[in-house]
């Protein structure tokens, strides 16, 4: 058993912090599993060293079970049965070492410890390079890139590709609003899928996506023609944009960066690293998980605390993988974020940094009526955009609306928050009180995504 | 937007747009793209004067200028939204008088997941050392307390004034509002009783809806366990009234009955041989069955008189009245209608095996309600026991002596010691003599439990036994049970699964390595259930260690402030 996540930048020397470690348990069974193993006895030749973990576990058979950790990814090999990654014997000798509990430094790893990580910088590559061609299916741009020649060729083939697609796809929008929206949820999934599948074909994955995400839109209540012809206009947009791509690439290289982004045009990672990294203390505000196809994504919000500005990191694990847990809401890293070019750059890598130090800044708060200022600078910038991270001093509240919350500032204006299951972690977080909350918004509503107390950052 | 034209005057937008005309434009186009544009053309005129270029758009196929000036329109109305207004906060919670533990708050999360029979020990931990649960663990924390009544208490104590706050904020959890109101809940640690599913006090005047339908192992009348404030004058009139004019349904009843069964007020003696009137059989044998456990009610004097003309002890030979003692059991043909009455028909499969036919079941029920003081007179409760008896009623007689000894241990008559020891001697067991082993001195206690861990013709006997000491074991005990466990073969393993599990969430963690080495040394099925216990067991230690841990943490910090939570510099910062 053996698996790890793409790593996002190295860190060297300080042990990780015990509620990183337990970040990385796959369930919080396993948690508790790799608890009681690293309270126990039953552990021998354990070491570490600036890359790796390792040590051996008394289970129930004979032969004690070998576990090993490499730091960067992090990646676990364990010979237990386990098909969970990170088995509950490698997650419980992190617990160890991080505790200080009997994981010397210094020592050189044992042979089944180095033969593995010698062999995994290998494994590594071919298991990032199934990832990333995964991910460019699902719409995440992939990295890696051969001789400059090829690579201008393949993109000439790629736009060309992209065109015809797109040709196609303001055919069929035409054709919606021609026969009429009235039609469409009695076609079910069928209305959107042949047209998604072709734009795979077309090689605009982000447009596939952005159609596959429309039978949600169709069944979103009452309101759902106003919302699809929403999201129809903006798909035009994008094709109208899409044809004036050399223009732009000359007048406003930003937004050209957005329409492609927008329509699935690959960046490769090497690329973003090259940018120059904006260098501040970036403090970790933000942590959500949630599913993209079969892979898990995470994304992390982070604030520059000199610069002031807003950036997202995304990190995503194949099945089986546990998310990368590098970056903990409630820390900061003094370090450099290269940002994906666009009309309004916020997705980011994280490029050199020093170990996370729990810290935590000030947010910039504001009102309701400045955060929808924000709002609306963004979608001036960028009118595709989905979402704003936003801090908001505010207090939760029932909305005049059935079943509806609201968020509400000193002034007592309101942002309607997104439907769905009720905020009560909010509510009981904010006890009644205003705080600084972080909102994300998006077109169907804000989502809170942490809050600050006196007692530290808490993510919701 | 940056200078961006993407044909169709996308710069510029709306420009000095009023925001009714593009409201009505938008609605006009939303109905035209629900129709179709083949079948209504969109009145776009009202867009002329807002949009700039936007005359352009006359000129387009209908479709893509529905498109386009759907597309235009889209970004400024999601740009444009306004603030709501109307919604007004609730009234701000108390702030908390005891510290937060933050470290607990995985352990919370773990348990609830994997190991919810630990939760109490989390939950109380926490109670006795004055610690809170974080907020976010608060929505939890209050569905677990609506889910589990066995928890309920314990989870309240660790909410704090913010969970009696959220608790108000949503009708899903009103039942626990209830709970926090109810008397002798005050907000702390509950004394003494951590109240279980069946000792619940109701909410003042009303019917108590928790307590549980009777089961095999409840007694209604186990005295001592509500503590006496819990239960209000009003709750006693309020159970009076319903019990006499049987207005509330028979369920309803039957629950009251068993209910006030355990209530220290003089009256309750009448009202339960009232109940035997009932015109619900359900209710009517609930009545008998808890007169049977009583001391000295009426029922008691009448059983005592049935029992002593059915059951006569008399002596045979010897010198100065020594020698054999014989037991003649006279049963009637019929029930006259008193004794109809009192000897409501038990369910047969409670009583066990040895108790075959009606007029067991009559001469059981009679003999189980006699006072042992009514004995007296025939002679000391060992030569009762081993007297012969004739036509097979000895295994009856038995067992009915036995469950009188234990009804009269709980309430701690002095009798009650003598004829349990006399009952549990040389080996002697019947249905539930287990329970009489509360009524012993510890030392006879060990004795008789480790007599008894390995019998040979009844494996059962072994694990009965082990369960009915309560926890936690004299240390004998529990090296004797490990012993037998170990040494025993892979057939009955699963019988002491249940004692086994009770040591592993139960006992002192001292024990581990004993618990770990009995683990080692046995094979089967019984090292898997010895070490899942000595796992639950190692959890336990930890949990202790860190609710310690947290203690001494949550108290350096102090008390959180939760009157201003940090509010920085106002402004709007862009």
């Amino acid at each position: 058993m053996s698996g790890g996540a793409g790593s996002v930048g190295r860190v060297s020397g300080a042990r990780w912090p015990t509620s990183q470690v337990e970040g990385l348990s796959p369930d919080a069974a396993s948690l508790v599993a790799a608890r009681k193993l690293a309270l126990g006895g039953g552990w021998s030749e354990c070491g570490c060293s600036d890359r790796a973990v390792w040590g051996l576990a008394q289970g129930s058979g004979k032969q004690p079970y070998r576990a090993v950790v490499d730091l960067a990814g992090p990646a676990y090999s364990c010979s237990c049965p386990s098909r969970k990654f990170p088995c509950k014997h490698a997650l419980a000798l992190l617990l160890r070492w991080s505790g200080g509990v009997d994981v010397p430094d210094g020592a050189a790893p044992p042979e089944y410890a180095a033969t593995w990580l010698a062999g995994r910088t290998e494994r590594a590559e071919r298991a990032e390079a199934r990832a990333e061609a995964k991910a460019e299916t699902a719409g995440e741009p992939a990295g890696g890139l051969a001789d400059p020649e090829a690579a201008a060729r393949r993109r000439e083939q790629r736009a060309e590709r992209v065109a015809g697609g797109l040709v196609e796809l303001e055919r069929w929008l035409a054709d919606q609003v021609r026969g009429g929206l009235a039609g469409v949820p009695a076609k079910g999934y069928a209305a959107f899928e042949p047209v998604a599948a072709r734009m795979t074909d077309a090689q605009a994955p982000g447009i596939a996506s952005w159609l596959r995400a429309l039978p949600a839109v169709v069944a979103s209540g009452e309101r759902w023609p106003e919302r699809l012809l929403e999201e129809l206009a903006l798909l035009h947009l994008l094709v109208r944009a899409h044809a004036r791509l050399p223009e732009l690439d000359e007048l406003d290289p930003g937004l050209a960066a957005t329409v492609r982004q927008a329509v699935g045009y690959p960046v490769a990672k090497e690329a973003v690293l090259a940018e120059p990294a904006v260098l501040d203390t970036w403090s970790v505000v933000g942590l959500r998980d949630s599913e993209l196809g079969t892979l898990a994504q995470r994304t992390v919000w982070l604030t520059g605390r000199d610069t002031g500005r807003d950036a997202v990191v995304l990190s995503f694990a194949a099945p089986g993988q546990s998310l990368d847990a590098t970056l903990v809401p409630g820390t900061a890293i003094v370090g450099g974020l290269h940002f994906y070019p666009g009309a309004r750059p916020r997705r980011a890598l994280v490029g050199e940094h020093a170990a996370p130090v729990p810290h935590l800044d000030p947010p910039p708060v504001c009102r309701v009526a400045a955060a929808l200022d924000r709002v609306a600078e963004a979608l001036a910038a960028d009118p595709w955009a989905r979402d704003v991270a936003v801090w908001v001093d505010a207090v939760p509240a029932r909305a005049a609306y059935q079943g509806g919350w609201v968020v509400v500032d000193e002034l007592g204006e309101a942002l309607p928050l997104r439907a769905g299951p009720d905020p009560w972690r909010l509510v009981a977080t904010c006890g009644g009180l205003r705080h600084p909350v972080l909102l994300d918004w998006s077109p169907t509503g804000w989502l809170p995504l942490s809050v600050l107390t006196g007692d530290g950052l808490v993510t919701l | 937007m940056s200078g961006f034209d993407a044909g169709g005057g996308a710069a510029g937008g709306l420009g000095a747009a009023d925001a009714r005309d593009v409201g009505a434009g938008w609605a006009e186009l939303v109905a035209t793209a629900v129709q179709g544009t083949a079948r209504r053309s969109a009145a776009v005129e009202v867009f002329d004067g807002v949009l700039e270029h936007g005359e352009y758009l006359h000129a387009m196929e209908p479709t893509e200028r529905l498109l386009g000036l759907a597309a235009l329109t889209t970004a400024g109305r999601r740009a444009g939204a306004a603030a709501l207004t109307g919604a007004s906060p609730a009234t701000p919670a108390l702030p908390e008088t005891r510290p937060v533990a933050p470290g607990l708050a995985r352990w919370f999360d773990g348990l609830l997941v994997g190991h919810r029979e630990l939760l109490g020990e989390l939950l109380e931990g926490m109670g006795e050392r004055g610690l809170l649960l974080p907020p976010t663990r608060l929505p939890d924390l209050l569905d677990l307390a609506a889910a589990e009544v066995g928890l309920a208490d314990a989870a309240l104590a660790v909410g704090g004034e913010r969970g009696r706050w959220l608790a108000g904020q949503d009708p899903r959890w009103a039942g626990v509002v209830a709970r926090l109101e109810a008397p002798g809940m005050s907000g702390g640690a509950a004394e003494g009783t951590v109240a279980g599913a069946r000792d619940t006090p109701g909410t003042p005047g009303k019917v108590p809806r928790e307590a549980v339908t009777p089961g095999e192992r409840d007694t209604p009348g186990t005295p001592g366990k509500v503590p006496r404030e819990a239960v209000s004058p009003g709750e006693w009139e309020a159970a009076r009234e319903a019990l006499t004019h049987g207005r509330e349904p028979a369920d309803v009843r039957e629950r009251l009955v068993w209910t006030i069964a355990r209530y220290p007020f003089d009256g309750v003696d009448e009202l339960l041989d009232q109940s035997l009137d009932d015109r619900a059989v359900g209710v009517r044998r609930t009545a008998a069955r808890a007169l049977g456990a009583r001391m000295a009610s009426a029922y008691q004097q009448r059983m005592a008189q049935r029992a002593t003309s059915w059951v006569a002890v008399q002596r045979r030979g010897g010198f100065l009245g020594r020698g054999r003692t014989e037991i003649v059991v006279t049963l009637p043909e019929s029930l006259d209608e008193a004794a109809r009455r009192d000897l409501v028909d038990k369910e047969a499969h409670l009583l066990g095996p040895a108790i075959k036919g009606e007029k067991a079941q009559w001469l059981h029920a009679v003999v189980a309600a006699t006072p042992l003081a009514a004995w007296a007179a025939a002679g000391e409760p060992a030569e009762l026991i081993r007297a012969e008896v004739d036509a097979g009623w000895g295994p009856v007689l038995l067992q009915a002596w036995t469950a009188r000894a234990v009804a009269e241990a709980r309430h701690r008559s002095p009798l009650a010691g003598a004829w349990a020891a006399a009952l549990l001697d040389d080996g002697m067991t019947t249905a539930g003599s287990e329970r009489l082993l509360i009524a012993i001195d510890p030392l006879a206690r060990v004795r008789a439990v480790i007599d008894r861990l390995s019998h040979p013709g009844d494996p059962s006997i072994g694990p009965r036994f082990a369960g009915a000491v309560p926890h936690p074991w004299p240390v004998d005990v529990l090296d004797a049970v490990l012993h037998t466990i170990v040494r025993g073969g892979d057939a009955h393993a699963w019988g002491w699964g249940e004692v086994i599990g009770g040591i592993g969430r139960r006992e002192p963690t001292e024990h581990l390595a004993r618990l770990d080495a009995a683990a080692h040394a046995s094979m089967g099925t019984r090292a898997t259930l010895l070490q899942r216990a000595a796992d639950t067991m190692r959890l336990r230690a930890g949990l202790a260690a860190a609710l310690d841990e947290a203690a001494a943490q949550a108290f350096s910090r102090g008390i959180p402030n939760r009157e201003a939570p940090p509010h920085p510099p106002e402004g709007d910062t862009p």
